[in-house]
């Protein structure tokens, strides 16, 4: 693998990223309640996203301290289904669009 | 009298008969709520926050959530239920040993008992569990419920 290969794979990901971006606006936010233990918001955040413990951690505070956080973003049916994922572990989740 | 990941890996749940048995019906009531909304019929009012609108700003959109995913739903929620269960049935008084595939129906279902206690117990708020007798038998079966998720989250990561 040559420098100019990685740097044309490395744009053609942006552009991936940039276009799937644009065309799908949504995303997954999770809200605070009073009844989930903060050791499961962050189990559940790092078993079914699969994000660190460190990440999951910090997105479980936020969702304690500011009442919400976002999970993840992208396409609709995929927040759906993240959205169904997370009423199935109990959470409160809610998919909207992203402001534009 | 929790869960706990043992010498030889596996989880085991220790319960007193009296817990077991406490549990059994809490999941049994569950389970018929559940059922009462299978098919076409309504979900009770006191499942409303097991099944929370998906489009907080959008009525239309929620209901064609519900459509589509509400049946799976119950069927999954039902399912973990049954592993509960099952596992209480278990006969003998020794620890009962539990999967981690059948960890993860615990996790889910103990969160759905303790989401449909708190909402019967009017708890809405950060902190509105403190403003509650100590002597609310409710109370302490909610605050039971919180410990035994919390050493099953701390045992499947053990």
């Amino acid at each position: 693998v040559t420098d100019t290969d990685t740097l044309e794979r490395t744009e053609e990901q942006q552009d991936t990223r940039l276009s799937s971006s644009l065309e799908t606006p949504w995303r997954t936010v999770v809200w605070n309640d009073p009844v989930n233990l903060m050791s499961y918001v962050s189990y559940v955040f790092r078993s079914y996203f699969g994000f660190t413990r460190e990440k999951a951690d910090r997105l479980m505070l936020q969702v304690h301290t500011e009442g919400k956080a976002i999970v993840a973003s992208g396409g609709r049916e995929e927040m759906e289904r993240h959205v169904q994922a997370m009423h199935g572990y109990g959470l409160w989740a809610t998919l909207d669009r992203v402001e534009s | 009298m929790a869960f706990k990941r043992g010498a030889d890996g596996a989880i085991a749940l220790k319960l007193s008969g009296a817990e077991r048995s406490l549990l059994h019906g809490l999941e049994t009531d569950l389970d018929g709520q559940l059922a009462a909304g299978s098919g076409d019929a309504e979900l009770p009012r006191s499942l409303d926050r097991l099944f929370p609108d998906a489009y907080p700003d959008d009525a239309e959109a929620s209901a064609e959530f519900r459509r589509f995913t509400e049946t799976e739903l119950v069927d999954h929620k039902r399912r973990n239920a049954a592993t509960v269960l099952r596992a209480l049935d278990t006969p003998g008084r020794r620890a009962i040993p539990i999967t981690d595939e059948e960890a993860q129906g615990w996790l889910r279902s103990l969160t759905d008992l303790r989401l449909t206690l708190a909402s019967r117990l009017g708890i809405e708020e950060d902190g509105d569990e403190g403003r509650m007798s100590w002597l609310d038998p409710n109370r302490q079966v909610y605050m039971w419920l919180g410990y035994l998720q919390e050493t099953l989250v701390r045992a499947i990561e053990a």
